[in-house]
């Protein structure tokens, strides 16, 4: 079903001394928008424009509308399939994810991930409880890319507009939608708003900040995660993209066991890998959405390796916090060790 | 011929003043509208607790009590507080 959306955003922007606020709940996710306050009325232009975007976003790409484009090409018999350019970029995004995590963050899941229980949107269903998922000790392993790696049966032509897979390989947006919707308003707002304004697009965890010359105050975020209290854990940035993957906002019970959204490609089974939440940061959401993913699947080794590029942080099952040290100048981090 | 007088002064002397008859519906609305202004004003008054004389500018919403009331919420004017920090977390 096709939803409109409720409002335009403009009558819930909330007036701060340094930024305009506007929240609203949109793809499964709660949506927060900052900008600089200084610009005046065209916040709630912009603001307005982005949620539109986002709420056009979620009802065309999402799987869980039988009316969505995602579905309606999941469902087609033909292997060559005529997309929308929205869609095309989707895909796209998808192939490039599971390219730059070598095939951890896969598209192809969505059978796994249906079987492991998240068959309809988890939208405001409390998630059962992480302590007690991990006091049952499920048996800790790093992930690894499906051998089949089926993600590589797609092929996206952006120019053409038309995606090419076997029939019945279903695709997803492989966890990176949020990130790439994230990018999509940024790069709206850069065209609706004065250079270097401060600002921040927050889709359910996943955050784009716009660009800031060094020498203005950067931007401070704080990382959630359930074993930790408010502001152990802060980044700053100067710009680009923060995301944190984790497994205990999308956890439920499977039985006697537990069960959570992020998969092992190679077992098709939830990944248990040590780590509860992983955040990096890096030069869009997109980007930094998928690095945090593929850091959260391979485990403590690899996650310092992969986020060694851009910087980040994680979190084991024991609450101990390890950062990663960046390798680029803009970004600074402040942590305290979980107590 | 008949002796016709005509009297050609015109009448000038104004009707005496007489107040109209008040429209019952006038003095509805008009009692309805004074009643609802003193309600509200007492209304906010004992909502708030506050002392008139006390509030001073840029205290909206957080003069003190004078008989503090745990269901009064204060009014959410954030233009002078900073805006809270964006929050990354899995979802």
């Amino acid at each position: 079903m096709n939803a409109k959306p409720k409002s335009n955003g403009i009558a819930r922007a909330v007036r701060y001394a340094d930024m305009t606020h506007c929240a609203f709940d949109c793809m499964g996710t709660r949506i927060s928008f900052w900008i600089d306050a200084a610009i005046g009325a065209r916040a709630n232009i912009a603001m307005a424009a982005g949620e539109r975007l986002l709420h056009d976003f979620d009802r065309r790409l999402s799987r869980f509308r039988p009316d969505s484009e995602l579905c309606a090409l999941n469902s087609d018999p033909s292997v060559e399939v005529a997309v929308s350019p929205l869609l095309a970029r989707l895909v796209s995004a998808s192939l490039d994810a599971a390219r730059q995590s070598d095939g951890l963050v896969d598209p192809t899941l969505v059978d796994a991930v249906e079987d492991a229980g998240y068959r309809t949107s988890l939208a405001g269903v409390n998630p059962a409880s992480l302590a007690e998922a991990l006091a049952s000790r499920p048996a800790v392993a790093p992930a690894g890319p499906d051998p089949a790696a089926r993600w590589r049966e797609i092929d996206v032509d952006t120019s053409r507009l038309v995606v090419r897979r076997p029939p019945g390989l279903r695709i997803d947006s492989g966890g990176c939608g949020k990130g790439l919707a994230a990018d999509m308003v940024a790069q709206l707002w850069r065209q609706l708003l004065p250079r270097d304004t401060r600002f921040v697009v927050d889709c359910g965890g996943d955050i784009r900040v716009g660009d800031l010359p060094q020498d203005a105050s950067p931007y401070v975020i704080d990382v959630e995660n359930d074993q930790l209290g408010p502001g152990d854990l802060t980044l700053t940035t100067h710009g680009g993209g923060v995301a944190t993957s984790g497994v205990g906002n999308r956890l439920w019970r499977d039985g006697d066991d537990f069960a959570h959204h992020l998969i092992d490609p190679a077992g098709g089974r939830p990944a248990w890998t040590g780590l509860t939440t992983v955040t990096a940061v890096a030069t869009t959401a997109l980007l930094a959405e998928t690095i945090a993913k593929t850091a959260l699947l391979l485990g403590p080794d690899g996650a310092r390796r992969v986020l060694s590029a851009s910087g980040g942080a994680f979190v084991d099952y024991a609450g101990v916090v390890e950062i990663v040290a960046p390798s680029v100048d803009n970004i600074n981090r402040s942590a305290k060790e979980a107590a | 011929m008949p002796n016709v007088t005509t009297n050609t002064t015109p009448n000038t002397t104004p009707p005496p003043l007489r107040r109209k008859p008040a429209d019952w519906r006038t003095v509805a609305i008009g009692t309805t509208t004074v009643f609802l202004a003193v309600f509200a004003l007492l209304a906010a008054r004992m909502q708030n607790g506050l002392d008139p004389a006390a509030q001073t500018a840029g205290s909206v919403g957080y003069a003190r009590s004078k008989a503090p009331s745990t269901q009064y919420t204060a009014p959410a004017d954030t233009s002078y507080l900073p805006a809270p920090a964006p929050v990354t977390r899995a979802s």
